[in-house]
């Protein structure tokens, strides 16, 4: 008896102290954004129409809890106002970290990932969270997260001419389900001198061209003229990922669990990045210093994420300042067949909990938080350039007429003081050519666990440590073992 | 009567431990026999909150799943050179520092030191070892020999291997140690007198007596193979090399993915494995002694 018990007792403790050791441990992967835009198979499909939301019961006293991994001040006023509006409802606004600065190591990052977890899965998380920090994907097949696309429809009071409807249709998954709602979002457009390449005479289509097209105009532009480069891109690394997000559905086949990463699909878009350099394309962060800007370096084309609509006006005053006749905003290179439309990265992504009692609650004060009506009321000017210290405040809201005022205020506030360069006046014609860039986004930037291996393993190649096989073969042995698990 | 019986009972000294047992008993349910009892439900069913029963579904999904028959593998792969490997080498040391040696406690020390460094610090030291530009690198580089990128290699299972024998071979050295002290001198005199050698004293007497030791080190050991997760976790993030990639790395992404249902059917089978693989060792070790007497 006494041997039995004490045999029991031996084995649960090896499970115990193998569990803890599974428990433990920091740093670890890095996950931003997931949105995958492959099929989710075990996503809740609602069958049911979407029911006209009630709206929230006004006599209710009731405390929406809102969670998140770093602080954004509009949150703080937009509860406070709401609060105010609202005598009877409380928000319980929860982060981690005031910034990102404290969390330099991703402990916390990583406590916050495993918190939700388990309060999602004891169906007791939070009302509202913002998904930024969390793999959305994962929660949206577990069905813990509210279809808010639904709530959008089935609530008369929601405008939709409001709102950035182009940014919100593309988030959509595959089924029609919308799970988070972004409160902001950035552009990523290229760029280049509209004068000089119309001139250089080469056929060039950027509402449909693929990064293989892309890459051929670059060489036909430098096969033209010597002394300026195709292409500025950010680094290899950032250009494969923005290759491979575009084909990904050729190289991740997550219905049948397969990758083809060793594919010659693969093999090209690494070696082609290598070979380029230099000769074509140049990489912003290793071939020029931060503080010489193009100037030194003459291209033809450069890229860009906008944070704040006051960069673009800077980024065309400088970009003027240093000999550009014409800067014009192209699209990025597609997919193959994909229609035409701009990449945005959706920032702020905030999700209902599915099992929350407080739904309607919850998307009375999502919905004031896309209104930005709480927003504060500053202009974009050059002390609001810095997007980290801005939050919602610093960048394209997902609200037209929250855009619209505060572009209006930049207007009325006459010319702008840039950091570079003179006072520059913003015409109406000016803000014309913003706006279209903005209505014609609809290819949301995702990440992934994916994606993140790959941006892991192949600076062992663009560095000269290994050939593109063997890169390749480890990113598909790893990525193969995340599809199957 | 009746209080007379009670009093009785309650001055039994079974009574008198249950006070004394009652936190750890506490604990136990709390941190052990409770989280096995929910895995164990939670491996039936579909969801953690209001699921349905599958059966044996999530046992079935997990054992078609590729990447858990790899960490399975790879897992009692690691185990079982590790755990032998380290037992020879501890075995070893234990018999050379039961005899007379010079420098003896300072390199009974140097060998023990290992356990007491925290795992953050061997993590960092084994990254300047085996990184690209690393010290292991530059050796190799003197010998006009190529560079090897360490973690993503063959050779990242030697380093771990590596890694868990030096860490632990100290305490194995010291359970030995201590089980030799308690072998009699006598035995090995008597056996002298009757003209055994040296090997035939070892396989009679010393390796006989120290059997239930030795089971208690392959015990500890089996455990510590599964504790290096920890360095492997820190030294190459949740995807690691293909042979790295262990059954606690599947169970951890597990969790990361929502996925409680896989992780506790891996956790149960794993439980599984381990109760009769010590049900096994336990009845050898049991026969063992019985011979003995």
């Amino acid at each position: 008896m006494k041997k039995i018990s004490m045999f029991i007792v031996l084995c649960l403790l090896i499970v115990v102290f193998t569990g803890c050791s599974s428990a433990g441990g920091e740093g670890g992967t890095v996950n931003g954004i997931t949105h995958t835009p492959t099929k989710q198979p075990s996503a809740p499909t609602q069958a049911t129409k979407p029911a006209s939301m009630p709206s929230p019961d006004p006599k209710k006293q009731s405390t929406l809890v809102f969670s998140m991994y770093k602080r954004d001040s509009y949150f703080e006023t937009a509860a406070k106002a709401y609060e105010k509006e609202h005598p009877n409802t409380k928000i319980d606004l929860n982060y981690i970290v005031e910034n990102t600065g404290e969390d330099v190591s991703r402990a916390k990052q990583e406590k916050f990932k495993s918190a939700m977890i388990a309060e999602f899965l004891n169906g007791k998380g939070p009302d509202l969270v913002v998904m930024d920090e969390l793999p959305a994907d994962k929660y949206i097949a577990k069905g813990l997260l509210a279809n808010v696309g639904d709530m959008m429809k089935g609530d008369t009071s929601f405008k939709k001419e409001n709102y950035y409807m182009n940014i919100l249709d593309s988030l959509q998954t595959s089924e029609g389900g919308l799970y988070m709602l972004p409160l902001s979002f950035s552009l990523h457009t290229l760029t280049g001198d509209q004068q000089l390449l119309e001139q250089s005479g080469v056929r060039m289509n950027d509402q449909s061209w693929t990064w293989k097209e892309f890459l051929d105009t670059i060489q036909q532009l430098t096969a033209k003229q010597d002394d300026r480069y195709g292409f500025m891109a950010f680094d290899e690394n950032k250009l494969l990922l923005d290759m491979a997000r575009t084909d990904y559905n050729r190289l991740v086949d997550a219905a049948n669990r397969t990758a083809r990463f060793d594919s010659d699909l693969f093999l090209g878009m690494l070696e082609q990045i290598k070979q380029m350099k230099g000769k074509t394309v140049l990489y912003y962060g290793k071939d020029l210093k931060q503080t010489d800007g193009s100037k030194g370096f003459p291209i033809y084309f450069g890229e860009n994420e906008l944070l704040t609509p006051f960069q673009y006006f800077h980024y065309v005053a400088n970009k003027q300042e240093s000999g550009d006749h014409s800067t014009a905003f192209y699209e990025k290179p597609k997919a193959e067949g994909q229609q035409p439309g701009g990449y945005f990265e959706p920032r702020l992504k905030i999700a209902i909990h599915a099992k929350s009692s407080l739904q309607p609650e919850a998307w009375d004060f999502l919905k004031f938080l896309m209104s930005g009506e709480a927003s504060a009321a500053a202009a974009w000017g050059a002390n609001d350039l810095t997007y980290k210290g801005q939050g919602f405040n610093g960048t394209f809201p997902i609200s037209k007429s929250l855009y619209a005022a505060k572009t209006n205020n930049m207007v009325q506030a006459g010319p702008l003081q840039m950091l570079e360069g003179g006072p520059v006046e913003i015409t109406e014609k000016d803000l014309k050519k913003l706006d279209s860039l903005i209505e014609s986004a609809n290819k949301a930037i995702f990440d992934g666990e994916i994606l993140q291996i790959m941006a892991k393993e192949s600076p062992a190649y663009f560095h000269g440590q290994k050939s593109s096989q063997e890169v390749a073969r480890i990113i598909q042995n790893k990525v193969t073992t995340y599809l199957n698990e | 009567m009746n209080r007379s019986w009670v009093r009785r009972w309650l001055r039994k000294d079974g009574i008198a431990a249950i006070p004394f047992l009652a936190p750890s008993l506490a604990g136990f349910c709390l941190f052990f026999a409770v989280p096995l009892a929910m895995s164990f439900y939670y491996s039936f069913f579909d969801r953690v909150t209001d699921g349905t029963f599958v059966g044996l579904g999530n046992y079935r999904e997990l054992l078609g799943s590729s990447s858990f028959r790899k960490a399975t593998g790879n897992t009692l792969l690691f185990s079982g050179v590790g755990v032998p490997l380290l037992i020879l080498l501890s075995l070893g040391l234990a018999l050379l520092f039961n005899r007379q040696l010079w420098l003896k406690s300072a390199m009974k020390t140097a060998v023990v030191l290992p356990l007491v460094v925290p795992i953050a610090s061997i993590v960092m030291i084994t990254q300047i070892f085996i990184d690209w530009n690393g010290v292991l690198n530059a050796w190799l580089y003197r010998l006009d020999l190529p560079r090897v990128d360490w973690l993503n290699s063959d050779g990242a299972w030697t380093v771990i291997l590596l890694i868990y024998v030096w860490k632990n071979i100290g305490y194995n050295m010291i359970l030995f140690l201590a089980g030799l002290q308690t072998i009699p001198r006598s035995y090995y005199e008597t056996a002298r007198m009757e003209g055994a050698g040296s090997i035939r004293q070892f396989w009679g007497i010393t390796l006989v007596y120290l059997t239930p030791t030795l089971f208690f080190v392959v015990l500890i050991s089996l455990v510590n193979s599964f504790k290096v997760f920890r360095e492997t976790y820190l030294l190459a993030g949740a995807y690691p090399y293909d042979r790295l990639y262990m059954i606690q790395h599947y169970m951890n992404n597990m969790f990361f993915s929502l996925d409680i249902q896989k992780l506790s059917t891996a956790a149960i089978l794993m439980v599984g494995f381990i109760v009769i693989l010590m049900s096994g060792l336990l009845k050898i070790e049991h026969r063992f002694l019985e011979n003995i007497e």
